[in-house]
């Protein structure tokens, strides 16, 4: 039948082209990164949506990836983590929670990045109000948030060249 | 892993339509309630009993547009669209070739709804959840609906068969049911024009990001010069729909800058039936809802007084 997703899956990964068995298509795009590209830097936390922990951007938007059939990531680039490390954007947001100590256990902290750079990329003078709502999908049960929000306004200020050059 | 789950992912209407009438396919859009309900264990994915077709890639469900009666929502908008984030919406409407918005049809989108749809979730859910889910999944709780309802929306069915209408209250049978059938694909949703000149939002959760609502209230309405020329007031969570009080509604229309909230919400009062469950209690809701419905009233008051 025409239109059916019975082709072969094929997105990008942080630049790299990934193919799929077309069998593949209602997996987690979760799963897909964690298990099949060993990209480990996205976690799953609730698997429902709820904690953020699986943040990644699909096509430069902010989802939880624990939401996501793989197939319908076809055709679309996802950004992880470790994508978002090897950038100077990443780097940055990481040295300034780093230096707030918008980290503790960790857990959370690759999807508070990711929804911070979200933020960042649509909004580089965020306000502390905006960057509350950003993050409002990330649980962090360690640092009760006001570090990590000191985090996201530090990279704002320090990254200007960077987020105006976006 | 290799449990083979049928996918169909169409890019036209016309081929989603016969997909769904030859295999029953249950249809998916942003995930955000499906990928839950289905869920199996950690690293094997949904179990979504049946044929899945993904709808997202649909042009036609894209859109957004105004005819001289109504303004027509696609039934695949995202919430975070639908609630005017500057960002998604730019992006949404950036790609003209790929998404027929016409001009000023997402400014049209009344207050509440705007406001109910910001109300659902975080925004990485926002980006993902799309008004037609929100409809299909048709729980008592859902902030769109609640919206849908106050606005007197309908909500467009299709299938190989031909299209039907029907308001959003007839559509929602009972929590979780609706009288969408196997073949049928909800494609729009329809709020009348001329457009409500005055809305009003409210919704109580645990917290103000990714909770569900315990109770919510939305209300909308017209005005012929100081009078009310038409009135609604939905309540989220007191039932097992969204409910409205039409007695209670008919008090206000005509009512001009006296509104007596008190005989009002006396009228109400019997209709509010909530539940206990792990959210809230039947108690809390009953209180709240007639509280936050009295709030309503006045700021419709106070809206009428700068008016007149």
């Amino acid at each position: 039948m025409s239109g059916s997703a019975t082709d072969t899956i094929v997105l990008t990964v942080n630049g790299d082209p990934r193919i799929l068995k077309p069998d593949d298509g209602m997996r987690r795009l979760l799963d897909v990164l964690r298990d099949d590209l060993r990209l480990t830097g996205t976690k799953e936390g609730c698997g429902e949506g709820e904690c953020g922990t699986c943040s990644v951007l699909l096509d430069g938007t902010l989802v939880n990836s624990c939401l996501v059939p793989v197939a319908q990531a076809s055709g679309s680039s996802v950004l992880t983590p470790e994508g978002l490390a090897a950038t100077p954007a990443g780097r940055l947001l990481a040295e300034c929670f780093t230096e707030c100590h918008g980290a503790q256990c960790g857990f959370c902290t690759p999807g508070m990045i990711m929804a911070s750079y979200a933020l960042l990329m649509e909004n580089p003078r965020p306000d502390e109000q905006a960057v509350r709502e950003a993050i409002s999908g990330n649980i962090c049960r360690c640092t009760g948030y006001d570090y990590i929000i000191d985090a996201v306004m530090l990279a704002a200020e320090r990254g200007r060249d960077i987020w105006d050059a976006r | 892993m290799g449990r083979e789950m049928k996918t169909f992912r169409p890019e036209t209407l016309a081929e989603a339509l016969e997909i769904r009438a030859a295999e029953n396919a249950v249809p998916l859009a942003g995930g955000t309630d499906l990928m839950v309900r289905y869920r199996a264990m950690n690293g094997l994915g949904p179990r979504v009993p049946g044929p899945v077709m993904f709808v997202d890639g649909i042009r036609e469900l894209r859109g957004a547009d105004m005819t001289p009666s109504a303004l027509v929502l696609g039934a695949s908008l995202p919430m975070a669209v639908i609630a005017g984030d500057p960002g998604r919406r730019a992006a949404w409407e950036g790609n003209l070739d790929d998404n027929p918005v016409v001009e000023g049809a997402l400014d049209a989108i009344p207050g509440v709804l705007r406001e109910a749809a910001a109300s659902v979730g975080a925004p990485g859910l926002r980006n993902r959840a799309v008004l037609a889910g929100n409809l299909a999944n048709a729980s008592p709780a859902g902030d769109t609906v609640a919206a849908l309802y106050a606005l007197d929306a309908a909500v467009v069915l299709q299938s190989v068969r031909g299209e039907r209408v029907e308001p959003v209250s007839d559509f929602v049978t009972g929590p979780g049911q609706t009288v969408l059938r196997d073949d049928e694909i909800i494609t729009s949703v329809r709020i009348p024009l001329p457009p409500v000149d005055w809305s009003w939002w409210r919704k109580v959760g645990t917290r103000k990001a990714n909770a569900l609502t315990k109770v919510s209230v939305a209300a909308a309405a017209r005005f012929h010069g100081t009078q009310v020329a038409s009135f609604a007031l939905a309540f989220g969570a007191v039932g097992p729909t969204v409910i409205r009080v039409p007695e209670a509604e008919a008090l206000i229309r005509g009512a001009g800058a006296r509104i007596e909230s008190d005989a009002v919400l006396d009228i109400i009062r019997p209709h509010i039936r909530p539940i206990d469950d792990q959210r809230s209690t039947a108690e809390y809701r009953r209180t709240v809802a007639l509280n936050i419905a009295g709030e309503a009233l006045g700021r419709l008051a106070d809206r009428i007084k700068e008016t007149s």
